[in-house]
């Protein structure tokens, strides 16, 4: 059924609490930075605020925030000069000790955004592939096929990462 | 890749969160464009507004100017109302008035409101004539007054009688027969 989900403050505080976790992570793995991040995610939600049309359903309305985060990071990340390279553990201040883990999430987030940003929605926020498609605009096979090369992009950065170790 | 490894990195990725504080500032830039929408919205409204509300006070003072005012002519007044607001089945343009002029009538009087440019001359040969400039006045004038500025002119034939009003320009001389009927209509014809 559809539904209108704009412009009350109650459903936006709502809202903001069930989606802005993931907007931030998806804002914070593009851009590396806290502060850009942040505005990347205020500006989502602006835009939505301002948003006139219709969410067919939640997922409906997830997809397309996620897609308006995407694009603000593209935004940001094109204004943005070039930075001096952090971590992403360091910068979302992740502590663990779980060094194998923390060098695969280190390893994803440095793979080339065409890859990174499927393999995090898929495998990461559990995003099933045909809204992926839909998230990026793809056809779901060329969604599946940025999947497989990512992973086996990420196969050979961990191998070769192995290896330097021995 | 290995489901036990990307386990351990989901769960690292999904442990970030968003910082406290920047629930507070979405809220407030989502507030702050919610002001400015309503802002924007307002000033829009509010130009809408000011532009019925011009419509209104144009339409109000020529109901007001229209309306308002009382004929008198020999001591005999007329409201306003008889003198031009009821419409009949009269509306005539003379040619000679230029560039317009358009005929109301009522029971008792029938109005031409006439625009035209430069001098005209009014004469009728029969009934009385009076003017209404534009403040409001109104006042019989005699028979081959100029008549400079556009006003609304009224002639006062007498029931099943018929009355020549010749308007005179510089170009032209242009005379209208106008008769008031027993229903309270009036005819007009070019002569």
């Amino acid at each position: 059924m559809e539904r209108d989900v704009a412009v009350h403050t109650t459903d936006f505080e709502g809202i903001y609490d069930k989606y802005s976790p993931i907007l931030y992570r998806i804002a914070l793995s593009h851009l590396c930075d806290v502060y850009d991040a942040e505005h990347a995610v205020q500006d989502t939600f602006i835009s939505y605020f301002s948003h006139q049309g219709k969410f067919t359903s939640d997922d409906h309305l997830k997809a397309w925030l996620i897609r308006v985060v995407i694009n603000k990071a593209h935004d940001e990340r094109r204004r943005q000069k070039i930075r001096e390279y952090t971590p992403f553990h360091e910068i979302a201040e992740i502590e663990s000790e779980q060094t194998e883990d923390l060098g695969v999430l280190e390893q994803v987030m440095i793979l080339p955004e065409k890859y990174k940003t499927p393999l995090i929605l898929h495998y990461f926020e559990d995003i099933a592939v045909e809204k992926i498609a839909e998230i990026l605009g793809i056809s779901i096979s060329g969604a599946k096929m940025r999947l497989k090369r990512g992973r086996d992009m990420l196969r050979e950065k961990l191998e070769q990462e192995e290896e330097d170790l021995v | 890749m290995s489901k036990q490894i990307t386990d351990g990195a989901k769960e690292l990725y999904r442990s970030v969160k968003p910082p406290k504080d920047l629930r507070e500032k979405t809220l407030s830039a989502v507030t702050a464009q919610k002001n400015r929408h309503l802002h924007i919205n307002f000033k829009v409204w509010g130009a809408v507004a000011a532009c019925m509300l011009l419509c209104f006070a144009l339409l109000f003072s020529n109901s007001v100017r229209n309306n308002g005012i009382s004929v008198a002519i020999d001591g005999d007044s007329l409201s306003s109302q008889s003198a031009i607001c009821r419409l009949s089945n009269v509306n005539y343009i003379p040619d000679a008035v230029s560039p317009s002029a358009k005929v109301t009538s009522s029971d008792s009087a029938i109005c031409f409101e006439l625009d035209f440019k430069g001098e005209i001359t009014v004469k009728s040969d029969f009934g009385r004539i009076a003017v209404q400039d534009e403040t409001g006045v109104c006042r019989e004038i005699a028979q081959g007054t100029q008549i400079k500025d556009p006003v609304f002119l009224y002639i006062f034939p007498e029931e099943n009688t018929k009355i020549a009003v010749t308007f005179t320009s510089e170009k032209q001389i242009t005379t209208v027969l106008i008769q008031k009927n027993t229903d309270g209509t009036y005819t007009v014809t070019k002569d």
